[in-house]
């Protein structure tokens, strides 16, 4: 590869050095940009916290950065992919949202803005009440509190959208990043033909900072920007669906791809792992290979559990290999890729069993108020003595119906008569 | 034929309260004042489109502002078309003539600020 440019000129990245600094250096979405300029300077406490919500690599983050230094306010960021739960995040942000900063005094802050970013990165269950301590956070707050996401349709954060000031973003337009591409080229003194910058911009996928980093690649290997060097450039997708992670897992030979492949898959981890693990037999017909797969995605599962429990997202990256080298990697022979079954068959089989699962909740609830006893230990215990009793004894059912608190629903599940209706 | 349809001021025929509501609910808001619709959100823009299109009995777009002229145009026109991947929603952008300028950064950076309201 030949290197146009002196050492000292490639040690700078060009998008390090075209960071956006203040706020009209972030290019697009500007109602976006005015609405949250118009919330800022209207903001009093008790006002509403704003919650940006987009696709990743938008520059939501960046925006929140430029908006501080542009109005001189103190930012103190927490990434909720890191800080999840309730006490490290009372820990980090607790303080600087229910008091004065020193900081404002001495170094002549207008006051303090919080960032919580990637709020959509905990997990209600999981993170041990992490979105609960934000909205107790955001709904008492002095300060002005921003919190960033990629994607809030999930009910789960139906209370936090309800308790923010909701500002959509949308993927920057090829045209502005464009525009961007040649401001740079300028500033770099790069020659360069606008119709490769307009190929540039195409393939970016609306992500700025890949099609910097792009144009900077371009031009360290041929010193200019013209069609014929853009052309190997293929588009970028960053919305990598479960099918084309699936894939890439089975059939590429390219490790480190398949890697950054799992790395960006827009599906919860649990979720794949058992995608995988319902593909597998279908995919791998050597015995041996299918075997030392399973074993890799059982190491996989068990890293995954205790990371969950343990709250040590560190494990994470060990679930990653172990799902993604572990299982590309157990294949030996030739591979003929077959069609993909998805979703996960315990997933549909939950789907399937959802209202016997609530009747099955609610019998056990009433039986634990009456006896004192676990869900857990009602349905070992109790359940199945009460349906021999329901589905034989009608006159003894009654009784223990009336004693439970059994509505006429719950009576006709235990009796058998409405079993298989609810099994549907 | 194909209506473009902007952000503000969109007059719709008497649409009965089941098809109200179901504006509503994609996203569309309601001005009393001046008795016209505006779009609120965008989260369920496809259904908006889907309602809208139902209503009017002809396909939909959304109209683009250039930033840069003023002009509203639709985004079929534009070049990029196919690999925006937010196109078709009613936003600001640059229309192909303007796009042609030089200094284009320059011209864009001047109206963004003038927009937002920062100086």
């Amino acid at each position: 590869m030949t290197t146009v440019n002196s050492l000292s000129q490639q040690a700078v990245m060009w998008v390090e050095k075209y960071r956006p600094q203040t706020l009209d250096e972030v290019i697009g979405n500007e109602e976006a940009k005015a609405m949250l300029i118009s919330w800022l300077k209207n903001w009093k406490p008790g006002s509403k916290p704003a919650l940006l919500y987009g696709p990743p690599g938008i520059g939501k983050t960046t925006l929140v950065h430029a908006l501080a230094k542009t109005f001189s306010y103190d930012l103190i960021e927490t990434n909720a992919s890191d800080i999840r739960t309730a006490e490290k995040i009372l820990h980090v942000a607790g303080h600087a949202a229910f008091e004065d900063s020193l900081l404002q005094h001495f170094l002549g802050f207008k006051g303090t803005i919080i960032l919580f970013d990637e709020v959509d990165g905990i997990h209600g269950r999981e993170d041990a009440g992490g979105l609960e301590a934000i909205i107790k956070i955001i709904t008492q707050a002095k300060v002005p509190i921003i919190l960033t996401a990629n994607d809030v349709s999930d009910p789960k954060f139906r209370e936090l959208k309800n308790q923010c000031l909701s500002i959509q973003f949308f993927r920057v337009r090829p045209p502005l990043i464009m525009a961007l591409l040649e401001r740079i080229c300028e500033m770099e003194n790069v020659k360069y033909e606008k119709e490769a910058l307009k190929i540039l911009a195409k393939v970016s996928g609306g992500d700025v900072r890949s099609a910097i980093n792009d144009l900077q690649a371009i031009y360290e290997r041929s010193g200019k920007i013209t069609i014929e060097d853009v052309k190997v450039l293929s588009p970028r997708d960053r919305e990598i669906t479960i099918q084309k992670a699936l894939e890439e897992l089975f059939l590429s030979d390219d490790i480190e791809r398949v890697k950054r492949i799992l790395n960006e898959v827009n599906v919860d981890y649990e979720i794949f792992l058992q995608a995988i693990h319902d593909n597998l037999p279908y995919q791998y017909k050597n015995l041996e290979d299918l075997a030392s797969a399973y074993d890799k995605l059982s190491m996989a599962d068990i890293f995954l559990g205790r990371m969950k429990r343990t709250q040590n997202w560190s494990l994470l990256k060990y679930v990653i290999e172990e799902m993604s080298m572990g299982v590309n990697l157990s294949r030996k022979g030739k591979y003929t890729p077959i069609g993909f079954k998805f979703p996960p068959s315990k997933l549909i089989l939950m789907a399937r069993t959802k209202l016997t699962r609530e009747v099955l909740d609610k019998i056990s609830s009433l039986i634990g108020k009456q006896c004192h006893v676990s869900r857990q230990r009602a349905i070992r215990d109790f359940i199945p003595f009460l349906r021999v009793i329901f589905e034989n004894n009608p006159a003894e059912a009654k009784k223990f119906a009336s004693w439970f608190n059994f509505t006429e629903d719950l009576s006709s599940y235990l009796s058998g008569k409405s079993r298989g209706f609810i099994k549907k | 034929m194909v209506i473009v349809v902007g952000k503000k001021g969109i007059k719709l025929p008497f649409v009965g309260k089941d098809k109200f509501a179901d504006l509503m609910k994609a996203g569309l808001g309601y001005d009393r004042v001046t008795r016209t619709f505006y779009i609120q959100s965008l989260d369920y823009a496809d259904r908006l489109k889907a309602t809208l299109s139902e209503i009017f009995k002809d396909d939909i777009v959304f109209a683009q502002i250039c930033l840069i002229c003023g002009k509203v145009f639709p985004c079929n026109e534009c070049e990029f078309f196919n690999d925006c991947k937010s196109n078709d929603y009613p936003s600001y952008c640059i229309c192909k003539s303007c796009i042609e300028k030089p200094k284009l950064f320059n011209l864009y950076a001047d109206k963004s600020k003038k927009f937002i309201g920062y100086r």
